[in-house]
């Protein structure tokens, strides 16, 4: 069973990111589960697998309007699509840091990779809930979502 | 292995031996031959210098007799012909005995000079030179001066040499006068003269047949030579040859062996299932592994490759240092093998691959390490490793089932006691009421009020499900739910509030739709059960079992576990007797009762005809309702007794048409009616309302104090009551189907909730 110290793990490493590298904490949404069907995935994601004691993915997703302003207050003036992909793969790459750092030597955490739309490259393990956790910023919202056994 | 013991390289060995052999015996005999070539050599050039040694005896015979003439001296020259007459006698005495003398002065034999042929030559010579030999030994034996005494000084010597002309020995010079002993003297030289003369050529020709001879037994040595030499060769060569042959022949044996054995090695590394290869001590894969090495491992390239960077990147850092840890300590030399095994940490080892399509592959590898010992010492680990994941997945699943099976064996004797539909009513209003908290929580949020707002309604959802779980007796739900309704005080309590203090509850809420969907399934299992006893029923047998299940189904679940036979005919309708809601608010009572030592009697009536889109709310409401006055209303027998009351309390709950417009819900105890003051108090103290507001309240404004969120006069929190969320759960759902509450009490002897419900259909206009 997900327990609340592994949801706040994945949580406090997204939220990391926004308060250092976007220079504009980010506040936590509320929390819910999906059951069934897919959980929301937005036009940029950064995804990381998760194995060992515990298995499955957890994955940031955002839109392209909060990435744009995203890489805006950033100082960033090229808003290409790569530069997106980038960015929700450092969030993705910041989460697994955090998660590494508390999860210990118990588990195995992938590389970050990053899927532009796509939401069917988006596979999370059968028979199992997904946990939303709605990140705001500013006036956007993006997901932390994750699905693990 | 002996010196001797030559094994594999016997053959070898005396084969080259045989080669070395055969290389020093022609070595040996080429030598010997060589010395006697040389031999002839020196004989040739002997009697060479030999065939010229008469004329020079002859032409020192001629210096003595010109000398005579010249009246000159002739000891010197006498001299001369003495060393070379002992020269030619020398010689002579030496070739008879078959040995020349070679320039140094040392002698050597000739072979060729010891033939017959040789032999009846020099005896010729001998004799010819015997002769010559006495015609020269008065000239030899002559001393002294030849000439008379009153001779005049001898002139000037004439020149002297084997190559002076000879003069006629009668002719002298007048004036020169002999001795008688010159006079000897020079017929002497005159007889030798004569016979050197004559002699001179037989003699030369025999030192030069000889020469011949010899030289022809050099010719024949030389060609001897040759002879071994090409022999030698040719034997050198065919020992060679032999070498070779022998060397080729066992290479290619060897080579067909080894290849034989190298394609066995290949056959086998190709074919077997486990994936075999050696560690090194530096802890380096070997050049040779087996092909399932590549399968187990989804690579083809393990050249140069560390057992440490084989696993990295597929097990977490800590299973890495205890598997290098253990691989370090099996090369240990004073190791137990047998022990070290035992404690073998990669027996059972998960690994994770990378998967092309995202995430991982994880499978579980067993790893075997066997030492490999080579002249005494550690050479090598043998690593034997197999995928058995379908093993460990197989035995993860046996063991989860059984602690599956463990836990809804519980479940199960938790159920068994429910009736059915009242536990299928449950399950789909309890997973209805999650999914509304699910819903709730999804609602965006952003401000703190929206988060706080979405608490109360969580709380009541989930405190439906903890009121009818408890009324059922499912003490696992009742407990999930009471830690959700834990965590929801402790959000209420909280001065701010934002979506990470909401995390908790989501993961509660998991945990409770987990659970549920186990009690679903469990039930599942029961009527499944049913239907299959069914079926045998129907082709007959099975009676008693089938009997017992249609009794649990039919709710008399009590009576199932002492049924012993079946009775003839059981009438069906009895089962249905006790329908849903009643049986569930019966032992809600009961169980609540027994909890705090109280006794209650319940008396439901009307029940069964709640229309159908109230049974949710009605039962959530008498569930509450029932609750409350067994916890709060009845009194302990002692309290009873004191107030001439009967031991047992009463409880009612009846629900009436009131005509056409609605209905009529009433619960009713007889126990000690609601405190006002009590109620007062408690509200000052949950800080609902001041002291001074409390003074203003007549008592009707003061019982509707129990219907405010957050009251409750139970003095702790249980799973039963003192949260205070019941009553305004009961005033919500009322006002949500557009009824009434009504309360009547009076104190030490009745409280009376009245609730009027529209119908249905005005309801929905409404």
């Amino acid at each position: 069973m997900m327990t609340k110290v592994e949801l706040e793990t994945f949580v406090e490493g997204t939220t990391n990111y926004f308060a250092t590298a976007a220079n504009q904490p980010a506040s936590v949404g509320s929390p819910y589960i999906v059951q069934e069907g897919r959980p929301t995935v937005q036009e940029f994601t950064g995804l990381i697998s998760i194995a060992g004691k515990r298995r499955g993915i957890v994955y940031f997703t955002a839109s392209r309007p909060m990435l744009t302003v995203m890489l805006m207050r950033m100082g960033e003036t090229e808003l290409t699509q790569e530069n997106m992909c980038d960015l929700v793969g450092e969030v993705a790459n910041t989460i697994s840091g955090n998660a590494r750092r508390d999860f210990g030597k118990d588990f195995m955490i992938s590389v970050p990779t990053v899927v532009a739309g796509e939401p069917e490259k988006i596979v999370t393990p059968d028979n199992t809930r997904s946990f939303v956790i709605p990140i705001n910023w500013r006036s956007h919202s993006a997901q932390l979502v994750v699905c693990l056994e | 292995m002996g010196i001797l013991d030559l094994g594999r390289y016997k053959g070898i060995v005396w084969a080259i031996t045989g080669f070395l052999v055969a290389f020093i015996a022609i070595l040996a005999l080429n030598h010997g031959i060589a010395g006697l070539f040389a031999d002839d050599v020196a004989g040739v050039k002997f009697l060479s210098q030999m065939r010229t040694q008469p004329a020079e005896i002859q032409a020192n015979a001629r210096t003595i007799t010109e000398r005579l003439q010249a009246g000159e001296k002739v000891d010197d020259a006498i001299e001369a012909l003495r060393s070379s007459a002992t020269a030619y006698d020398h010689a002579f005495i030496g070739l008879a005995g078959g040995m020349v003398s070679d320039n140094s002065g040392a002698t050597i034999g000739v072979s060729a000079l010891n033939d017959a042929e040789a032999k009846a030559m020099l005896a010729d010579g001998e004799k010819v030179w015997k002769e010559y030999k006495a015609k020269l030994d008065p000239i030899l034996r002559f001393s002294g001066s030849p000439y008379a005494a009153e001779a005049p000084a001898p002139a000037a010597p004439a020149p002297t040499g084997k190559n002076a002309a000879a003069a006629p020995a009668a002719e002298k010079p007048a004036g020169v006068q002999l001795s008688p002993r010159g006079r000897r003297l020079q017929t002497a030289l005159v007889e030798l003269n004569t016979f050197a003369a004559a002699s001179q050529a037989q003699l030369s020709q025999i030192s030069t047949k000889l020469a011949g001879q010899v030289e022809e037994s050099s010719k024949g040595n030389a060609a001897l030579l040759r002879g071994v030499q090409i022999g030698g060769l040719l034997a050198a060569l065919a020992l060679l040859g032999a070498l070779f042959f022998y060397f080729a022949r066992n290479l290619r044996k060897e080579e067909m062996v080894s290849s034989r054995a190298r394609k066995e090695t290949a056959d086998i590394l190709r074919t077997v299932n486990e994936g075999l290869f050696l560690l090194d001590k530096d802890l380096k894969l070997g050049s040779e592994r087996s092909m399932a090495l590549n399968t187990i491992f989804r690579k083809e390239d393990f050249m140069n490759l560390t057992f440490d960077s084989l696993l990295k990147d597929i097990v977490p850092e800590k299973t890495l240092k205890t598997a290098m840890d253990y691989v370090a300590l099996l090369w240990g030399e004073r190791v137990n093998e047998k022990l070290v095994k035992t404690i073998n940490p990669l027996n059972e080892v998960e690994v994770h691959f990378d998967n092309p399509a995202g995430g991982f592959d994880t499978h579980y590898l067993e790893f075997d390490f066997n030492r490999v010992k080579s002249d005494g010492s550690l050479s090598h680990l043998l690593v034997t490793v197999n995928d058995v994941t379908k093993r460990v997945m197989l035995s993860r699943e046996l063991q989860e089932s059984q602690e599956k099976a463990q836990a809804q064996l519980d479940l199960l004797l938790r159920i068994l006691h429910v009736e059915p539909d009242s536990l299928t009513g449950f399950l789909t209003d309890a997973d209805v009421s999650l999914k509304m908290v699910n819903s709730i929580l999804k609602e965006p949020a952003r401000e703190e009020t929206a988060f706080r707002a979405k608490i109360d309604g969580i709380y009541r959802q989930v405190h439906a499900v903890k009121g009818e779980a408890a009324a059922l007796g499912l003490k696992t739900v009742e407990q999930r739910a009471h830690a959700f309704e834990e965590s929801l005080s402790d959000l209420k309590g909280r001065p701010t509030l934002s979506g990470s203090d909401f995390l908790p509850l989501v993961v509660k809420l998991d945990d409770l739709f987990n659970h549920l969907a186990q009690v679903r399934e469990m039930l599942g299992r029961l009527v499944d059960l049913h239907h299959a006893i069914a079926a045998r029923r129907t082709s007959g047998g099975g009676q008693v079992e089938a009997a017992k299940v249609d009794q649990w189904l039919a709710g008399k679940h009590d009576q199932t576990m002492q049924m012993k036979a079946l009775p003839t005919q059981q009438p069906q309708q009895e089962a249905e007797a006790a329908v849903g809601l009643e049986r569930t608010l019966e032992d809600l009572a009961a169980r609540v009762a027994s909890s705090h030592s109280k006794q209650v009697s319940l008396k439901c009536t009307g029940l069964t005809e709640v229309p159908e889109s109230y049974k949710r709310a009605v039962k959530d409401i008498t569930i509450q309702l029932v609750r409350n006055a067994v916890v709060h209303g009845i009194e302990t027998p002692d309290q009873r007794v004191k107030a001439q009351k009967s031991e047992t309390g009463f409880l009612g709950v009846e629900f009436t048409q009131r005509g056409e417009e609605g209905f009529e819900l009433v619960v009713q105890d007889d126990g000690r009616g609601l405190q006002l003051d009590r109620i007062k108090e408690v509200a000052v103290e949950r800080g609902l309302i001041t002291p001074a507001q409390a003074a203003l309240l007549d008592p009707r404004q003061t019982m509707a104090l129990i219907f405010r969120p957050g009251f409750s006069t139970a003095d702790r929190v249980t799973t039963d009551a003192g949260r205070g969320a019941g009553m305004d759960l009961v005033r919500i759902l009322v006002a949500e189907l557009g009824g009434r509450v009504g309360l009547a009490s009076a104190g030490g002897r009745f409280s009376k909730f009245k609730i009027w419900l529209p119908s249905p259909s005005r309801a929905v206009a409404a």
